[in-house]
């Protein structure tokens, strides 16, 4: 007997799982977007200097 | 010994003439007499710096920015010492892959060297640690009173029996046949003299080794080899001050993990610097040398200082916002400044002008110009080192937005640090000495000083200037 593997049900399969995860963990205060968000480099001009800030010193 | 007058000398009195008495002669004079040998070192100048010696210095300077040589050089005996700030660092290991010496046997003479600069006992020795992926951390140890080597060594060597120093005493040229010089023709005060010795060492300064050989060759064409590239590879310490910013001061502390005395104290050198400098993965990966970023910190809290004041004008909406969130107490204010290793370039040389100086010998124009290579270094490690203060919300940094151009890129200042011009190397078409510090194709012609600098790194050279002098001393001595 041989066993077909059925890759789009497992895609489905993994990837809600995953999903759910992510979620759970952000709604339960690991803020992972958030983070990401604070990772986030940019460049401000002023003055003839150029800052390297972070995203959420604009916020 | 101090000699009034070269009447009276016999031929061959001296086994060696050595040209100049900056750190390089004075640190070959000192170890040749610990070995016995007997010598004659000349000085063109006198004891005090004499500004008519502005004469002699000076030069047509072919380049964008850069300074007065004439003030950066000193004609009297203790050489730039006189002028120094008494900074000394060491070469990595790897900044010395192209150079015919090797690391470890010219490092053998640490001791000696910094028993000669009076590097301070209670100062950390000279390490090299990591930063972070990208950038090592290393120190800066300094002279005792920034050794003047006037003060420190005229004593020694006027009541030594090996040394004899002549003051006043001006090289001229090299006299001899094909490989080999049988003496040194020098001016002393209106008289002129022939002076004879089993060996020569040019000792005197950065650029004016390349003049005095170019000027020698001129003179006597038979002497030296066309093909050696004398004056050529010219280089220099770019100095300049391109960002500032400021930290928050708990964070780098517990980064560096290094307490010291108070528990908030981190180590940093006795100007308040952490020094640091990109390691070679990090180099390799862009393609660029190396250099020091020197992060100056001001230690007054900046609630104190002017500083926040100064950051708020400059960027008033978005550093409010950060200064609300944190405790201004903690931030600290810093300066970086940048001393940057040139390439070794042929077009950046030294070469003789049709000026001449008070004594007949021609001055010398000097080409020198900053590779995009070296704008590019500067841009690209700024912004790695903005980026990890912000990974790692360490602080905040601002560069100056002419770094970013090729064309607006100013350094407004250099280190001068003159080296090259007669570089060390294997090959005779690239170097003007081997190994040896000999002189390619002479017999017994020796140079050193920061003008046989195969590459410049990024520290400051006279603590090497000092190990390749003891190491040529230590040499001669062997073959005499």
């Amino acid at each position: 007997m041989t066993i077909k593997k059925n890759n789009k049900r497992n895609f489905l399969k993994i990837s809600s799982v995953l999903f759910i995860s992510l979620l759970t963990l952000n709604l339960n205060g690991f803020k992972i977007y958030e983070n990401f968000k604070k990772k986030g480099i940019r460049f401000f001009k002023k003055n003839k200097k150029i800052w390297i800030l972070n995203q959420n010193d604009f916020e | 010994m101090i000699l009034n007058d070269l009447n009276n000398i016999n031929n061959n009195f001296f086994s060696v003439i050595i040209i100049g008495s900056g750190p390089a002669g004075i640190s070959t004079a000192l170890k040749l007499e610990e070995l016995n040998v007997r010598t004659l070192l000349i000085e063109a100048g006198g004891l005090e710096l004499d500004p008519e010696s502005e004469d002699f210095l000076k030069g047509n300077i072919y380049a964008e920015d850069y300074y007065d040589i004439s003030v950066r050089r000193a004609r009297m005996f203790g050489g730039t010492s006189n002028l120094w700030g008494g900074h000394c660092n060491k070469f990595e290991k790897e900044q010395f892959n192209n150079w015919p010496i090797d690391y470890d046997e010219l490092h053998s003479f640490e001791d000696e060297a910094k028993k000669v600069l009076g590097l301070k006992f209670y100062h950390t020795d000279f390490y090299i640690k990591k930063f972070n992926e990208d950038f090592n951390q290393y120190n800066t140890r300094f002279s005792d009173k920034s050794r003047n080597f006037k003060d420190v060594y005229y004593d020694k060597i006027k009541n030594s029996n090996y040394i004899y120093l002549s003051l006043n005493t001006s090289f001229l040229h090299f006299e001899g046949d094909k490989n080999n010089i049988n003496s040194i023709y020098c001016r002393k005060k209106s008289n002129f003299y022939s002076l004879k010795a089993k060996y020569f060492v040019l000792a005197a300064g950065g650029i004016e080794n390349s003049r005095l050989l170019l000027w020698s060759k001129e003179k006597n064409k038979r002497l030296f080899d066309d093909n050696l590239p004398i004056g050529k590879y010219y280089m220099d310490h770019p100095y300049y001050d391109p960002a500032e910013g400021f930290i928050k001061y708990d964070k780098v502390a517990s980064y560096l993990n290094e307490t010291k005395g108070r528990s908030r104290e981190f180590y940093v050198d006795c100007y308040n610097r952490v020094n640091l400098s990109p390691n070679l993965k990090f180099r390799n990966e862009r393609n660029i040398d190396s250099l020091t970023f020197f992060w100056n910190f001001n230690h007054k809290s900046a609630s104190n200082s002017s500083y926040i004041k100064k950051l708020t004008c400059m960027s008033p909406n978005i550093i409010k916002n950060f200064l609300l969130r944190e405790n201004i107490e903690d931030l600290i204010n810093f300066k970086i400044s940048i001393n940057q290793e040139q390439e070794p370039e042929v077009n950046n040389r030294i070469t003789l002008s049709n000026d001449l100086d008070p004594y007949g010998t021609p001055l010398i124009n000097l080409t020198w110009k900053m590779s995009n290579k070296m704008k590019r270094c500067a841009k690209e490690n700024l912004l790695r080192l903005g980026k990890f203060l912000v990974d790692k919300d360490m602080g905040r940094i601002a560069i100056n937005e002419d770094i970013f151009s090729y064309d607006n890129f100013k350094t407004k200042l250099n280190a001068g640090h003159q080296m090259g011009g007669t570089c060390a190397g294997k090959n005779k078409l690239s170097s003007v000495v081997d190994k040896n510090l000999k002189v390619h194709s002479i017999n017994n012609l020796f140079v050193t000083g920061s003008s046989v600098f195969t590459t410049g790194g990024h520290g400051n050279p006279t603590y090497t200037i000092v190990l390749l002098s003891l190491k040529l001393a230590d040499h001669i001595k062997k073959i005499i």
